[in-house]
């Protein structure tokens, strides 16, 4: 069943920000968020998208840590919103928000990034406000469906 | 002498020829410049995109609000007191033929999460190479633009390296060839813009989350440009599609102008990118790290 709600999501995505929807957020899943206490290990800094690269601790792995990839916004976008190349360090600690992946592989799209001093950078505006807008437009929650987390009580 | 009469036959065939060319040269020759009647466009131009960086202008916007936007039908006139929180792209579903709409639906739905399969027919949108005009100015929603007035033409340019030329002294042959960009000629209507292109390949895709529908042949787009605030451009698109849409599609867009606006390339071209195969258009994020992370932290 196609839903005339998601078709207009999707129309939405695809008038408003086609750099944005060059292609699919499917691969995320946009009706939770998840956070993670990270050090940045590298920011690939580049178009369309930049990617961060952080270490999670893992105690089951065997170096105790664990290797996460982050997709966010372009660099004219980010930039806009306060962003530089230098805006995450290698070696800086942060809290990361983020729509986790949904095949469970350790990583997602960016939701915002919390320095030690509690200063934010968010991620790309226009993927959070798609994915709130997706949210909107998905049908109701079947009563024996997993339990869904809003972005604002992303669980850690 | 001989060499000397030479030298003049040259010159008179030189001249016959330069004559010649002036005289065959199209209708749509340079005529009466008229690119700098209208308003003062310069500066640059932008969806405001949210984020915690101060506005660096004077005109500072909320976000742009492309889905809720219902408070202006499209096409609707925004009075000249509209504030720089109008700054947003208002529109309605396109009406595409009933064989695209189904196609349309059907990849709505993958988008979604609702099919697994991106469905047969359907085509990831083209990403690198040069830009591609469809007609709608919405193009420019993550990408600032900005004006350049040279005498007879207004040339349209923006980070993502989109360039229109928009010629202001003549009018659109009857015969085009097919380009990328179309062909735009303009003029003012008052204080109000008016772009009619035509012109633009056919293999041009429509919108950029519709299956990779392409625009066909004949299409036709008319763009009207007016300043509704000192710093707010309103862009109203008027597309006519006859091989892909049942009617002309509108949609209304409107620019804050930040004369502040430092520009940075942008580019969507997948093939630097690790969200999707440029070559199958399945999308994925690669997750193979770069190798020169350095080690975890002790």
């Amino acid at each position: 069943m196609i839903s005339a709600k998601s078709m207009t999501a999707v129309l939405a995505m695809a008038v408003a920000a086609p750099a944005l929807a060059h292609h699919s957020a499917v691969m995320y899943d946009e009706t939770k968020t998840a956070t993670v206490e990270a050090t940045i290990a590298k920011v690939e800094w580049q178009n369309p998208h930049i990617t961060i690269w952080a270490y999670v601790s893992n105690p089951q792995k065997s170096e105790g840590y664990e290797l996460y990839g982050f997709q966010s916004g372009s660099i004219n976008i980010l930039t806009r919103g306060g962003w530089t190349k230098d805006t995450l360090k290698s070696g800086e600690k942060v809290t990361i928000e983020y729509f986790p992946l949904k095949d469970g592989r350790p990583g997602g799209s960016l939701v915002k990034a919390v320095h030690a001093d509690g200063s934010v950078n968010t991620g790309d505006p226009l993927a959070i406000r798609f994915a709130e807008l997706k949210r909107r437009s998905a049908p109701p929650a079947q009563p024996n469906s997993p339990a869904e987390t809003s972005p604002s009580e992303g669980a850690k | 002498m001989t060499i000397q009469r030479g030298r003049i036959a040259r010159l008179a065939v030189f001249s016959a020829l330069a004559a010649t060319t002036l005289l065959a040269a199209p209708t749509w020759a340079a005529g009466k410049t008229t690119a700098a009647r209208g308003p003062d466009l310069s500066g640059w131009w932008l969806v405001e995109m949210g984020g915690n960086r101060p506005p660096s202008g004077p005109a500072s916007t909320s976000p742009s609000t492309p889905a809720g936007a219902p408070a202006a039908p499209p096409g609707a006139n925004v009075s000249s007191s509209a504030s720089p929180s109008d700054a947003r792209v208002v529109f309605g579903q396109p009406p595409f033929k009933p064989e695209y709409k189904e196609l349309v639906r059907k990849y709505a739905a993958y988008e979604m999460g609702e099919l697994k399969e991106k469905p047969p027919g359907t085509k990831a949108f083209k990403t690198c190479g040069q830009f591609r005009f469809s007609g709608l100015f919405i193009a420019d929603a993550e990408a600032a633009i900005e004006f350049l007035t040279t005498p007879g033409r207004i040339t349209i340019t923006d980070e993502l390296g989109q360039l229109r030329r928009i010629y202001m002294d003549r009018k659109l042959p009857a015969e085009l060839d097919e380009a990328y960009a179309g062909t735009s000629v303009g003029h003012w209507e008052g204080q109000t813009l008016v772009i009619e292109t035509a012109g633009m390949n056919r293999h041009n895709q429509f919108l950029v989350l519709a299956g990779g529908i392409p625009i066909g042949t004949g299409a036709h787009s008319v763009e009207r440009l007016r300043l509704i605030a000192p710093d707010l451009l309103q862009i109203e698109s008027l597309v006519t599609a006859p091989e892909t849409l049942t009617e002309p599609y509108k949609v209304v867009t409107t620019l804050r102008r930040d004369r502040n606006h430092t520009p940075h390339e942008f580019s969507y071209c997948n093939d630097d990118d690790r969200y999707l195969d440029p070559s199958s258009g399945a999308i994925f994020f690669d997750l193979t790290p770069p190798g020169d992370l350095p080690p975890p932290p002790k």
